[in-house]
């Protein structure tokens, strides 16, 4: 089991540039915190227009500037967006290329296709083609990586034979990834060779199948890049404290703040229906009632809590077939961030040691 | 529950001592099956200022802001077959999606009342929505002539789960019990079809349908849906300027058969 952080650059009202500073530079120094305590990758989405939710729309800026101040963690991009209108191919191939060489190998990437009416419309992109651009997006990537001169006809795709540099530093290219929030998208991500990364958090009984399911099915997948990466990254909240009911407390902030942004987003299947898009999106589904008490406050397998009922929640993910816990470890600034680093720290010192390491290693080549 | 701190998200401006409310003496309080239903809805996007000062200070602005023109065709119901068609601005009740009516108009008077009954004001107009397989199309036409339209062109159904389209709870503005509030209008879905086609709007007359107060920009989609609707009971009354805070009106606690 590897541990995690995950960043969505969530910004409180009023908003202003000191408070939009303010915000990146917190998760930057988490992030160099969490390289040196041991975490094994630092996440940051992409979003547009996502007022408050996520002023992060210049993921891989973000992540270059993590590079050249961390040595040890891996740096993903989660989620970059094959949708023609946001990115071409090419555009993406080279930062993430770029990233690569900046940090000496440890860049990672997710892919993925928006789900809100704010980005994709705000972008006059075709809603009904994007599981088919993603598609194209994703076989043609690692080509781009590992190729010296490409060239590509699809259906929504025409590039002219180009070399894209620059090349990546890992060989054969960064393991890839799929967001994973509608029921089948995992196995989406199984028959391509392609880790899972799960962004349905909470219930461990819920998700459990969905990870077997994924198990199965990449045993005979067709691989669109040069290698399998059959992982499994289960998106998550974090905070540990010695005092459980504290830490709780601390969670259920974050959680109202979340979903109380999730609510400002209007869902691409709300105001443009779609066969492409037949369930709501991760916002969507969190637009749980924060005063309704009938919600439960800590929904199961949420890491809120001492370091000892942390790692009983982790051992249920674990034994659901969770590879690595991704933890989103503030939101909306409601926690202090001194706070969200004693977290972190007390996470490393106390939760850690109960878990072996797994998966990918890289050697840091050369410090930029 | 844990304490957690109130969030400052933007709110409505608008002043309803400029408005009337509607006056509903007898709330519904029996559920209304409307079978065979067919409901046209065109989405479009309105310029968010617009839509902020249109919102009293209980309701959130959608973001991005949009508005809903829907027209409902009725062919079996207690009244009678009738069509309606309802202008509403999207927006939000805490964190619920929600649309605010800014006008109505139905094909019959038993219609305007039984209407009535939800906090609908509707004024009697031609209200016409009939699909084809090329186009949806739908108006309301008053005395002064078509006052607004909606096409959906070429309409393509849609399948699984995404034949559920999310048609927010109207709320109305309406005085009940002695008391001004938000009458919230739930309607139930058991949707057979669903189309989504796209959307242009060839007649708007913004002061017949908003008070000249809503424009549309940029347009989203156009569905429609064949679908069994079931009007539910009137249940939920919103204070105006309180954000998610119930009233309890004494009207909604009188049984009077719809």
């Amino acid at each position: 089991m590897d541990f995690g952080i995950f960043h969505e650059l969530s910004v409180p009202r009023p908003f202003s540039s000191d408070i939009e500073r303010t915000v990146i530079n917190n998760a930057l120094e988490q992030t160099r915190l969490a390289d040196r305590i041991g975490f094994h990758s630092a996440w940051i989405v992409e979003h547009h227009f996502l007022e408050e939710y996520s002023h992060s729309s210049c993921p891989d800026m973000f992540l270059a500037a993590a590079a050249v101040t961390t040595e040890n963690i891996r740096l993903g991009f989660g989620i970059a967006t094959c949708v023609p209108e946001m990115h071409h191919p090419a555009r993406l191939a080279e930062r993430a290329a770029f990233l690569d060489l900046l940090s000496n190998g440890r860049a990672e990437v997710g892919t993925g296709r928006s789900s809100t009416w704010n980005e994709l419309g705000g972008f006059g992109a075709d809603a009904t083609t994007t599981k088919r651009t993603w598609d194209e997006y994703v076989h043609l990537l690692p080509r781009m990586w590992s190729e010296e001169r490409v060239r590509y006809d699809g259906q929504f795709v025409k590039f002219p034979e180009r070399s894209v540099v620059p090349k990546p530093v890992q060989s054969p290219h960064p393991p890839m990834w799929v967001a994973v929030t509608a029921p089948g998208t995992e196995i989406d991500a199984a028959e391509r060779g392609m880790g899972c990364l799960v962004l349905s958090p909470g219930n461990i009984g819920k998700n459990a199948p969905r990870f077997a399911a994924y198990r199965e099915r990449i045993k005979t997948c067709e691989p669109v890049g040069a290698f399998i990466n059959n992982r499994i990254a289960a998106v998550n909240w974090l905070f540990c404290h010695q005092d459980g009911d504290y830490a709780r407390a601390m969670m259920a902030k974050q959680l109202h703040a979340f979903s109380s942004m999730a609510a400002q987003t209007v869902e691409i299947s709300q105001a443009y229906p779609s066969n492409n898009y037949g369930a709501l999106g991760l916002l969507g589904q969190l637009r749980g009632d924060p005063n309704d008490d009938a919600t439960k406050p800590i929904p199961d397998g949420l890491c809120a809590g001492t370091p000892d009922e942390l790692v009983a929640t982790i051992k249920g993910w674990e034994s659901a077939g969770a590879d690595e816990m991704i933890f989103m470890i503030n939101s909306r600034e409601v926690i202090p961030q001194n706070e969200v680093l004693a977290s972190l720290d007390l996470f490393s010192r106390e939760v850690m040691p109960h878990f072996h390491k797994t998966g990918i290693k890289t050697k840091v080549l050369q410090h930029v | 529950m844990f304490d957690v701190t109130p969030l400052d998200h933007p709110l409505g401006t608008l002043d309803l001592t400029s408005l009337t409310a509607a006056v509903v003496d007898h709330p519904a309080t029996a559920v209304c099956p409307l079978p065979k239903a067919e409901i046209h809805a065109a989405l479009f996007e309105v310029p968010y200022a617009q839509a902020i000062r249109l919102l009293p200070p209980s309701l959130h602005p959608s973001t991005p802001a949009y508005a809903t023109l829907s027209f409902y065709r009725i062919p079996e119901s207690d009244i009678g077959a009738f069509e309606f068609a309802v202008m509403g601005v999207a927006c939000r009740s805490g964190i619920r999606p929600r649309m605010l009516t800014l006008s109505a108009f139905a094909s019959t008077d038993a219609a305007v009342a039984f209407l009535g009954r939800w906090g609908f004001v509707a004024e009697k107009a031609e209200v016409r929505t009939r699909f084809r397989y090329d186009a949806v199309r739908s108006e309301i036409v008053t005395d002064a002539g078509v006052i607004a339209s909606a096409v959906s062109m070429n309409p393509e159904v849609l399948l699984g789960s995404a034949r559920a389209t999310r048609y927010p709870q109207a709320l109305n503005f309406a005085r009940c019990g002695g008391q001004e509030g938000l009458m919230q209008c739930d309607i139930a879905f058991e949707y057979n079809e669903t189309y989504r086609g796209t959307l242009t709007v060839p007649a708007f007359d913004s002061n017949a349908m908003t008070g000249g107060r809503l424009h549309p920009t940029d347009m989203i989609a156009g569905t429609f849906a064949r679908l069994d609707a079931t009007l539910m009971p009137v249940k939920t009354f919103l204070h105006t300027q309180e954000i998610g805070t119930l009233i309890k009106p004494t009207g909604l606690d009188k049984s009077v058969p719809v």
